[in-house]
């Protein structure tokens, strides 16, 4: 079996590069890097291709199962045809038990598409940031028009679909800290969605994230708190899997999405052209920075040989934390440093814990005040 | 393994709608602990299945 470092885990296929929705605090648009106005406006069969073919080789290679997830830009303006050529070619490569998952604001989506998700089994995420005046905000259209009504449209239209039923993943919101987090909550529960997740605002030690005042202080910490406080109240509650992930930590268990726990993930980004990138959440730290050292495309270059290079290999090591205030932190086996990107400041590079550190130990102590006072949950010590 | 002197579960204050209930009673909390305790200390549906991708967007 191949060692870890080299296991391809997660493919982020951007199959369209440009997007039908303008949100404000978007990472790939509204961050200062440009690279997506080089790139087609969609993936094209000779690319999708090549990328399934690539990516069924690596799977029978290494043994393990891996996750695609179609993304953007809007993955959905890939259109109706291109998709189910796609999916057809990918489903192949991909059998079960791996994934093939899209990531959608929901706008586009028509029962022509949910027919193709049905028939090649892919489990749909609707990014939405809560009630209408929270998430018209910021996600709107190229006109500045709310998107609210139109993405409710399509989640309503995937759960009149009783064979889509269990495709619907879940719902994904951006945090807007100076909303409340209880009529996020309830808004959220109330599409249907068997899963939420939140995501904090983008931001480094340059940046600081929206409605974060300073890196001392925990906008964010008190907002996921009372969340938390909600999610644990709630007495049918779906999964919240922000939340869900640490406290499996806490209570001894392992965690499942990047950016929580220590658990290191081999995950490559595909551009429309065929580009091989670093995770795309890295334009978050600056311009370019999830680019390679050279230009990789899957129309020239072998997957299998990028996850056996110095520079993946270099990659890879970069998702654990080196800053010495992390190393010797007792939570960083809940809180993993965080997503890389918001490590970043330009005199350190990454050897800084996440901007959001502060945020993080606020809401991590929340969670064992909770847990040791729910006795019959005994708590692990994590360190 | 220390034995720790029991705690009075406190309620969670919540001014949502959703009902309160002690945490000792938390329903996301009980499905956590079960699925650590029984289930190889992760959920049994894994990041390959319909729920779950590992990218944080």
């Amino acid at each position: 079996m191949p060692a870890p470092a080299t296991i391809l885990d997660t493919v982020l296929l951007k199959v369209a590069s440009r997007c039908n929705l303008n949100c404000g605090y978007c990472y790939v648009y509204n961050m200062g890097d440009e690279a997506w106005r080089f790139q087609p406006k969609r993936m094209s069969a000779s690319t999708a291709a090549a990328v399934a073919e690539q990516l069924g080789e690596i799977y029978l290679a290494q043994g393990q199962p891996m996750s695609v997830v179609l993304h953007g830009g809007e993955p959905l303006l890939l259109g109706q045809a291109r998709m189910a050529e796609l999916l057809a070619i990918l489903r192949a490569k991909l059998p079960h038990p791996c994934g093939i998952h899209v990531q959608t604001n929901g706008v586009l989506l028509t029962d022509a598409l949910i027919d193709l998700f049905v028939a090649y089994d892919v489990g749909i995420s609707v990014s939405i940031d809560g009630p209408a005046h929270v998430h018209d905000r910021f996600r709107n259209d190229h006109v500045g028009k709310g998107s609210h009504a139109r993405v409710i449209a399509g989640i309503r239209r995937l759960q009149a679909r009783s064979d889509a039923k269990p495709l619907f993943a879940g719902v994904l919101a951006v945090i807007d800290p100076q909303s409340d987090p209880a009529e996020v909550y309830e808004s959220l529960k109330s599409t249907g969605a068997p899963s939420l997740d939140v995501l904090v605002r983008d931001g480094n030690w340059d940046v600081l994230p929206f409605g974060k005042a300073t890196p001392a202080s925990i906008e964010y910490g008190r907002w996921l708190s009372r969340l938390l406080e909600i999610y644990l109240a709630d007495p049918a509650p779906p999964r919240l899997r922000l939340f869900d992930d640490m406290l499996r930590l806490l209570l001894g268990g392992r965690s499942q999405k990047e950016g929580v726990g220590t658990t290191d993930y081999g995950i490559l980004v595909i551009e429309p052209d065929g580009r091989i990138d670093k995770n795309d959440t890295l334009k978050v730290a600056h311009a370019n920075a999830d680019r390679f050292d050279v230009d990789l495309n899957v129309h020239t270059v072998r997957i299998a040989d990028i996850l056996a290079s110095q520079d993946y290999d270099a990659y890879y090591r970069q998702q654990r934390p080196t800053a010495s205030a992390c190393l010797s932190c007792s939570n960083l086996a809940v809180c993993g440093g965080g997503m890389v990107a918001h490590r970043w400041s330009e005199d350190r590079s990454y050897n800084n814990p996440s901007i959001f550190c502060a945020d993080q130990m606020h809401l991590i102590s929340r969670m064992r005040e909770l847990l040791e006072a729910a006795d019959s949950f005994p708590l692990k010590e994590v360190a | 393994m220390t034995i720790q002197p029991r705690k009075v579960p406190q309620p969670i204050p919540n001014n949502s709608s959703c009902i309160e209930l002690p945490i000792s009673q938390s329903a996301a909390l009980a499905r956590l602990v079960d699925e650590v305790r029984n289930r190889d200390g992760c959920d049994a549906p894994t990041a390959y299945n319909r729920t779950y991708h590992r990218h944080n967007r």
